[in-house]
């Protein structure tokens, strides 16, 4: 019974030390994350490609969290629940790699005009996933998600985008659009820069086609005009 | 029974201050006192500007709380890149372990041009308590402060620079770039960094010519970039008479571009700058409020607090302005300036903004912040001075102040003209003649003559210069041999004065631009 307690009294006596112990300096050494920075998601259409466009690519951007590396550190991205295209025969990964002394990294993902895209809208979940040089980094931005086709269709940001720099839709005043500004991917928010640039090479070539040729008349026997 | 209870209570006793230990401290009661550091440098209230090849030595002065000898603290110095598109990912350099700095600015370690931080850590080792210090230090060159002249010799263009002492040094641009100037107009500055993703953020330096117009780097003056390449879609032709940069403040310390303004064969592009992400490029050609082409733009350009940019059209002979961003009417293009009982700018007792019916001939700066006077010649050809702001508010609405009929004999064939940012004072000029009118009284108060044979090229009036007092009107002339440059200072009324430094052995010089 002695023994017992003096074996208690010790363990206890060894606890109220230890509670002494100097807290380590809190100073960052954890393991580095990674998150998807800019758009989380986007909708790519071949339909809005010439049809001798059979690959395109669209960019993901990476950045970390914590300190750069003096070495080159790869990090893991997978296709998640949801997904519906194959990897590697509908869209391939480009190089997942923070390059040395570097916080970011932009990505391609390769995208390939497959058959199947004329009457199937593919999904495409893609999801951070932790290795040995990252965790998952901000719980929001572990995931990008697009979707595939090669269905000619109103993009699907039309209203909330578009709208304000060009006006109502119409299949003609879209694939004028497309002609004049060589713009494949319309489905995504575009830059300030990108959307100045756009609206005014549309006027622009919308003006020089009603001097050479005349009114531009949409299918519902209207004339083409922007804002 | 009784060992048994005092076991008990014993071990409860031991939980208990077992569990006490791992209590949050809440107490405020004094603890033992820290040696507490302090740096300080008077150098650390400017920048500080080295060379490549310098050697930068640092000697801040260090105070302690508590007497400790130095070997008791720790000292560490880094550097790093202070550019604002890449300050938190670039990368910390460790350089000494002493408290004083010597070091050298190496090429290879510091780019040209860019700020950096050097940043003195202090750390006392028995407490782990920190200070630091931060000195700017920027990379620059012999040509960073100095006048920069554009020449013509033998019907090629060339760059001479002015150095602060009133030295000179000829032929820079042949000597570092290899394509030939043809034509050269006009030299535009930046004095602001632009953050436009085609190169690192900083100041631009642009030389305009009937072609090859070219950006080049603002300190070395090599070349960078083709005129095409800085637009997203090329002009079909090249005609240069406008590369320049808005802001909407007026004092250098804060700075920044509103928006990137080009004239190209009378044509408006726009260039929009900020914080978002991606390369920003002049735009295509910008429609006026009739949705077409039909303008041929004057080329001078002002912008302020409420209008980032103002142009003149003389073909529809009015105003118009240019948003930065919004989208519809889309940003870029020319719109009139807002009219109707409510909106009106302008006071049509006055002038019209939208409908001015004269072409614009000079524009320039004021003494007063975001006024400008422009110099027009009616239909009959007589000269007109427009005096109007760009800023307005609820309650002063109306930005057009004034119109005259100029009294300024030879003001409408001027061969180079400046306004004073210091007095109400136009300076113009022709041939070796210079007239100072002023822009209160609206009266020519004195002429100066330049020696004859001399024909006045380029002018420009300069605030402030390094190591000067007092401003400065900037003439260049040319008596058909050799180009000279004459550094008048002027009075406090804006009194062309006396010379107070002449610089010769120029070509013929067509423009000039300070550089800072």
């Amino acid at each position: 019974m002695k023994n017992i307690r003096k074996l208690i009294l010790a363990a206890f006596i060894t606890l109220i030390l230890a509670s002494c112990a100097k807290d380590e300096e809190l100073l960052f050494n954890d393991k580095n994350s990674i998150y998807v920075e800019y758009q989380d998601s986007t909708d790519y259409n071949f339909a809005y490609s010439p049809a001798s466009i059979v690959k395109d690519s669209i960019m993901l951007h990476f950045r970390i969290t914590g300190t750069a590396s003096a070495s080159d550190r790869t990090f893991s991205v997978v296709p998640a629940a949801g997904t519906t295209a194959k990897l590697d025969y509908h869209y391939k990964l480009g190089p997942l790699v923070i390059k040395a002394n570097e916080y970011k990294v932009i990505v391609p993902i390769y995208l390939y005009r497959k058959a199947g895209l004329k009457d199937s809208l593919l999904k495409v979940v893609l999801e951070v996933q932790e290795n040995d040089n990252f965790k998952q980094g901000l719980a929001k931005r572990q995931r990008y998600k697009f979707t595939l086709a090669d269905i000619f269709s109103k993009p699907t940001n039309w209203e909330t985008t578009w709208a304000t720099y060009f006006g109502g839709y119409s299949e003609v005043k879209f694939r004028f659009l497309l002609g004049a500004t060589g713009k494949t991917n319309w489905n995504s928010s575009p830059l300030p820069q990108d959307s100045r640039v756009l609206s005014q090479i549309a006027r622009n070539a919308l003006l020089e086609y009603n001097q050479t040729v005349g009114p531009l008349i949409d299918e519902f026997n209207q004339q083409v005009f922007f804002p | 029974m009784k060992l048994y209870k005092n076991t008990i209570g014993a071990v409860l006793f031991v939980a208990v201050l077992a569990l006490g230990g791992c209590a949050k401290d809440d107490s405020n009661t004094d603890l033992q006192p820290v040696n507490q550091t302090k740096l300080a440098d008077p150098a650390t209230g400017s920048v500080i500007v080295k060379f490549q090849g310098d050697s930068l030595k640092l000697k801040p002065t260090l105070s302690q709380s508590m007497e400790k000898r130095m070997d008791e603290l720790e000292f560490k110095w880094i550097y790093y890149q202070n550019n604002p598109t890449i300050t938190y990912a670039s990368e910390r350099v460790e350089v000494s372990r002493d408290f004083e700095l010597k070091t050298v600015i190496s090429g290879e370690a510091f780019t040209l041009g860019e700020p950096y931080v050097f940043r003195l850590e202090v750390k006392d080792k028995s407490s782990g308590v920190m200070s630091y210090l931060n000195y700017s230090v920027q990379v620059g060159n012999k040509y960073s402060i100095g006048w920069l002249a554009l020449v013509e010799e033998g019907g090629k263009g060339d760059l001479s620079f002015i150095f602060p002492d009133y030295t000179a040094e000829h032929h820079v641009y042949s000597s570092r770039n290899t394509a030939p100037l043809s034509g050269p107009r006009k030299l535009e500055i930046s004095t602001f960094p632009i953050s436009d993703e085609i190169s690192a953020t900083g100041k631009r330096l642009y030389i305009l010519a009937d072609n090859g117009s070219q950006e080049y780097n603002y300190l070395t003056m090599v070349k960078k970039f083709d005129y095409s390449f800085l637009f997203f879609k090329a002009p079909a032709s090249i005609n240069p008479t406008v590369l320049t940069w808005t802001s909407q403040d007026i004092y250098s310390g804060v700075r920044s571009a509103s928006l990137g303004i080009a004239i190209n064969n009378g044509k408006l592009h726009s260039n929009l700058v900020g914080g978002f992400p991606g390369v920003k490029k002049w735009g295509d050609i910008a429609q006026n409020p009739e949705k077409n082409q039909n303008y041929n733009l004057a080329p001078f350009v002002v912008g302020g607090k409420t209008f980032p940019a103002i142009v003149y059209d003389n073909t529809a002979k009015r105003f118009y302005h240019v948003q930065a961003y919004n989208p519809s009417p889309v940003a870029g293009s020319l719109e009139p300036l807002p009219s109707g009982s409510t909106s009106n700018v302008s006071n049509p007792l006055i002038f019209d903004m939208n409908n001015v019916g004269m072409t614009m001939i000079f524009q320039d700066s004021t003494a007063v912040l975001y006024d400008y006077n422009a110099i027009m010649r009616s239909d009959d050809n007589k000269a007109y001075m427009l005096r109007y702001k760009t800023i307005n508010t609820t309650n002063a609405p109306i930005i057009t102040l004034e119109k005259v009929l100029m009294d300024a004999p030879g003001i409408l064939n001027y061969s180079a003209a400046s306004a004073s940012t210091v007095t109400p004072n136009l300076y113009y000029a022709n041939g070796n003649v210079i007239s100072r009118y002023e822009t209160s009284s609206h009266t020519i108060r004195e002429t100066y003559s330049l020696p004859a044979g001399e024909t006045v090229t380029a002018m420009k009036f300069a605030r402030t210069m390094a190591g000067v007092q007092g401003p400065r009107l900037v003439l260049a002339t040319w008596n058909g041999t050799v180009g000279k440059v004459y550094f008048f200072s002027t009075g406090s009324l804006g009194q062309i004065g006396s010379i107070a430094n002449v610089t010769t052995g120029f070509g013929k010089i067509v423009d000039l631009a300070y550089k800072y």
